[in-house]
């Protein structure tokens, strides 16, 4: 979605709306996360896991609050591909 | 046609009446006849309030509560197996239907739907 | 050449009718989890739909019989009044979940709040089934769906493996309960039992005949088998552009992701009609498909050919499953859950409507000339075998799976 938003081939009020629900998603597992029973071991992941979360879902945020600003958007699909490939390796270590 | 399968043919089946409309189903079949005669087929029953009797027997009481009792005129109506005039893929009538008492359902329901507007 | 344009247009209908909310939402996450490897379970879908569908119709243009005439008077009454509860249940839930999936594609599109975007959904659809007639229903959403038809388009730009692909369409199996549940569901998605009453039903309102048999052979296999496509296309682009991040497409949303992502905003814009049209042809057929079920059970007179005050209680109870939905969709649960339920209940079901069609399709008393050949015989107890291993398996397969969560 940032990728499509950055190069134009987007519709704000597509990014306004499925933005708002993947940020949400985004919230909730944050949410989830911090609030599961955990044994200490866990703890470091986790918490590092939740921090991931937020950041995205503020980085989603940021999309949907200027759509209109490609450059942001640029920078936040390379914020997010880092991070996706964090929680893929955080999710293997598990 | 000389032999037919009551329940395989009749039982069943839609009702329809000498215009062409639609009317309920044979939901049962009514014999007369004593004890020792052959019995005879005088009429169908039609309605819901003969479906709790077909229920297996310990949902009878429940079904009679959700689908009526069985009062004649009510939610159970007599047509006379005279009225019938032919069995293909449905059991044709040779009068109106609201000459039997038939298609109660829709009549009642036609003046609340007729205050919606014309399509 | 005019009934050639007239089988055309049936066609275009069928195919732009075929996909509904359960595809969009099925096929989409069984190309992302799966890439390729459940293509197959489509065409097993479409052909299952296009064997029960020529059935019932061909019972239609021979007997006269609707679907729920020929459960009512094929089971009798204790079976077909399982079969009935059974069925408005599951109508209910798949009508909520496509006016929901309706209400969602307008947001997307207007970003408005979705509560009013239900409400306007419903009042729409209702406006245009009381006053549109039977034909031009079919037309508008049949034709108006095919914007769908981006998705075969970006199948083809996004340049897949063609030979993955082909292998996908040869039958394989993995050891996994998630994709046992997405067979089911992929399956259960092509094969919903709506669409069926509402095709039979459909050859009465349009007073089939003998003469209309090969129409009927036409609509069915054509349409349906070109809808396939649509279905395979909406796998193939899922697996292109979720499978290697590793994207759950939990959202109507992410589904036009990947129509955006081949052809940008143009792509967007036509998947989103499409969806609209498509889900929202799905809603009406829906509430037809109660509507007829329930009339023509009990007996009442019935049709969108009759005016609504001839067939009073066939009018009242397809309003009524419109305010059912509505009331549902209300309470906030999620369209994309409801479709997930709808589609596994419709599975499970679908052998007591199958069943009754069969037996009179092939029984010479009522189709004489027009019985089931050996051909028919045998895919049709083909069929009624594939249903049965798959409604037994959908409700455990849920279970175990959590509805398809990872």
């Amino acid at each position: 979605m940032a990728d499509d938003l950055a190069r134009g081939r987007t519709k704000t009020t597509f990014v306004r709306v499925h933005g708002a629900e993947l940020s949400a998603q985004a919230e909730h597992e944050a949410e989830k996360l911090n609030d599961d029973p955990v044994s200490p071991e866990l703890r470091g992941p986790i918490k590092a896991a939740v921090k991931l979360a937020s950041d995205i879902g503020g980085a989603i945020d940021d999309l949907r609050v200027s759509p209109q600003d490609r450059q942001q958007a640029r920078q936040d699909e390379a914020k997010l591909h880092h991070w996706a490939a964090e929680a893929g390796t955080l999710a293997e270590t598990l | 046609m000389d032999r037919i399968d009551l329940v395989y043919r009749v039982l069943d089946e839609q009702l329809v009446d000498v215009d062409g409309r639609r009317c309920g189903r044979v939901d049962d079949l009514e014999f007369e006849g004593d004890i020792g005669d052959p019995p005879r087929l005088h009429a169908i029953l039609s309605g819901s309030g003969t479906w709790h009797r077909r229920l297996p027997r310990p949902l009878r009481a429940f079904g009679e509560r959700i689908f009526g009792v069985g009062v004649s005129g009510r939610d159970v109506i007599h047509v006379p197996w005279t009225q019938v005039d032919d069995i293909s893929s449905v059991v044709r009538l040779k009068v109106k239907a609201r000459e039997l008492g038939l298609g109660q359902g829709d009549e009642r329901n036609a003046m609340l739907v007729g205050k919606l507007p014309k399509s | 050449m005019k009934k050639i344009f007239q089988v055309a247009l049936g066609i275009i209908a069928a195919i732009g009718g075929f996909v509904d909310i359960g595809e969009l939402v099925f096929n989409t996450q069984a190309g992302a989890d799966f890439r390729y490897q459940l293509l197959w379970a489509v065409p097993v879908g479409v052909l299952g739909i296009i064997v029960f569908a020529e059935m019932t119709g061909r019972v239609a243009a021979v007997s006269g019989r609707p679907v729920f005439d020929v459960v009512r008077m094929r089971m009798g009454l204790n079976v077909g009044l399982v079969t009935l509860v059974a069925s408005l249940l599951i109508n209910l839930i798949t009508l909520a979940a496509e006016v929901g999936g309706a209400a969602l594609v307008l947001q997307l599109l207007f970003d408005v709040n979705v509560s009013t975007l239900i409400l306007l959904s419903v009042m729409a659809l209702v406006v245009i089934v009381y006053f549109v007639p039977f034909g031009g229903i079919e037309r508008i959403f049949g034709y108006l769906g095919c914007a769908l038809l981006v998705y075969v388009a970006a199948a083809v730009h996004l340049k897949p493996d063609w030979h993955q692909v082909g292998r996908g369409l040869v039958p394989s199996w993995h050891p996994s309960a998630l994709y046992a549940y997405f067979l089911v569901g992929v399956i259960g998605a092509a094969l919903v039992p709506y669409e069926v009453y509402f095709y039979s039903s459909g050859a009465i309102e349009e007073r089939w005949t003998l003469r209309d048999l090969n129409l009927n052979r036409a609509n069915a296999f054509l349409g349906f088998a070109l809808g396939g496509i649509l279905s395979i296309a909406l796998i193939v682009v899922s697996g292109e552009v979720f499978f290697g991040p590793h994207i759950q497409p939990g959202y109507l949303g992410t589904t036009a992701l990947g129509a955006q992502h081949a052809y940008g905003e143009v792509g967007l814009l036509l998947a989103l009609l499409g969806m609209l049209f498509a889900v929202g042809g799905a809603a009406v057929e829906c509430a037809f498909s109660g509507a007829y079920t329930l009339a023509q059970f009990a007996g009442w007179e019935w049709g969108k050919y009759r005016r609504p005050h001839d067939a009073p209680r066939f009018t009242l109870a397809w309003l009524t499953f419109f305010a059912l939905a509505f009331v549902v969709v209300e309470t906030g649960v999620d369209p994309v859950l409801l479709t997930e339920y709808a589609v596994i209940f419709s599975v499970v079901a679908l052998p007591l409507t199958y069943l009754p069609v069969l037996l009179i399709a092939r029984d010479r008393t009522f189709m004489g000339d027009h019985a089931n050949g050996l051909v028919g015989n045998g895919l049709g107890w083909l069929y009624f075998a594939i249903l049965l291993v798959v409604s037994l398996a959908a409700i455990p397969l849920t279970l175990i799976t959590a509805a398809g969560s990872h």
